[in-house]
């Protein structure tokens, strides 16, 4: 099985990726190779340390093409912005939330006509609209104040049109600054102690990996993880 | 993750026409984060805490409902942790210590 994380660096993507590279299967079956879509460099787990690539930004012409190209039968979109950087910047967070999604889900529709990946995506419980009763039955309407959410809410009407999906609506637990001051730490650190990564500067490695040049999937052939043992 | 995992396999004609579906979580009031903060890692640590209101904040949050009753998600299979098993997860107090409080 061929499966595609996108936002593979983000909170909920790392999670994942850590779970997965510790099964190497997927409800069962195993997982053959995977390939990553991320907006900044993160080494991955260590039992994926060679798959492990960055500096994608699936908006941009041509990403979500080359991501879907290998045909992926699962694909977890996991990117976008959070909360309040979404709510300070409206372009960025237009462009993240609801830009990437067309354009993924257009890449899939493109790729051929009878292919019909399994989409699963997540998204905040912002995106129903106050008042609101004391718990929420399942059908509450979708009448977001935010700018983020309405990106969410539409997002998630390009995808029932295009796939076959699953949306998974999750409490958030962290706020979108302590991701950032997170992740540039982490991105402080790895500078610091750099001459390691010259792996992933290789131009192979620049955006999809595990992805030979011809667009084919390569096994990632992953050692068993430290942390498991 | 085990819900992204689980939504993987699930049959698409099981979902129906309606493909979205709201997780059972966890409800809790900000006092009772404070008080599970200050039980894993201490007075110090949840000693830190001031209130300091935020209009964007506020503003975001004003639009999270407070409890969802995720009937769907649970008929099909989502089942949340139960308080026994995330207790397990949390380290030890004395580990959590030396790792926030300078």
């Amino acid at each position: 099985m061929h499966v595609l994380i996108t936002g593979a660096a983000g909170m909920i993507g790392r999670k994942l990726l850590e779970r997965l590279a510790r099964h190497r299967a997927l409800n069962g079956e195993a997982i053959s190779s995977l390939t990553l879509a991320m907006s900044r460099r993160w080494r991955g787990p260590r039992a994926l340390r060679r798959a492990s690539s960055a500096d994608s930004d699936l908006a941009a012409p041509g990403v979500a093409e080359k991501a879907v190209a290998a045909r992926p039968k699962v694909i977890f979109h996991l990117a976008g912005v959070v909360s309040a950087e979404a709510e300070l910047d409206f372009e960025k967070g237009y462009r993240s939330n609801l830009g990437r999604h067309p354009r993924a889900a257009r890449g899939g529709a493109a790729c051929c006509g009878g292919y019909r990946p399994r989409i699963v995506y997540s998204s905040s419980m912002a995106v129903f609209g106050a008042p609101f009763p004391e718990s929420i039955p399942d059908d509450f309407h979708l009448t977001p104040p935010h700018v983020l959410r309405h990106r969410q809410g539409d997002r998630r009407t390009a995808a029932r049109r295009l796939h076959p999906a699953r949306l998974l609506r999750r409490h958030r637990t962290a706020a979108p600054g302590d991701l950032r001051a997170a992740g540039d730490a982490q991105q402080r650190r790895r500078r610091g102690s750099s001459p390691r990564s010259s792996a992933s500067r290789s131009p192979a490695r620049k955006r999809f990996l595990p992805v030979a040049d011809n667009g084919a999937p390569i096994p990632t052939r992953a050692r068993a993880p430290r942390w498991a043992s | 993750m085990g819900f992204l995992i689980h939504a993987a396999g699930i049959p698409r004609d099981a979902l129906g026409p309606r493909i979205n579906l709201s997780m059972p979580g966890v409800s809790c009031t900000v006092g009772e984060q404070i008080l599970a903060l200050a039980r894993i890692a201490g007075k110090r640590v949840a000693g830190r805490i001031r209130r300091v209101p935020d209009p964007l904040t506020e503003r975001i949050v004003a639009g999270w409902p407070d409890q969802a009753d995720a009937q769907r998600a649970c008929e099909l299979g989502f089942v949340p942790k139960t308080a026994s098993t995330r207790s397990s997860r949390v380290p030890h107090r004395g580990r959590v210590e030396r790792a926030f409080v300078a």
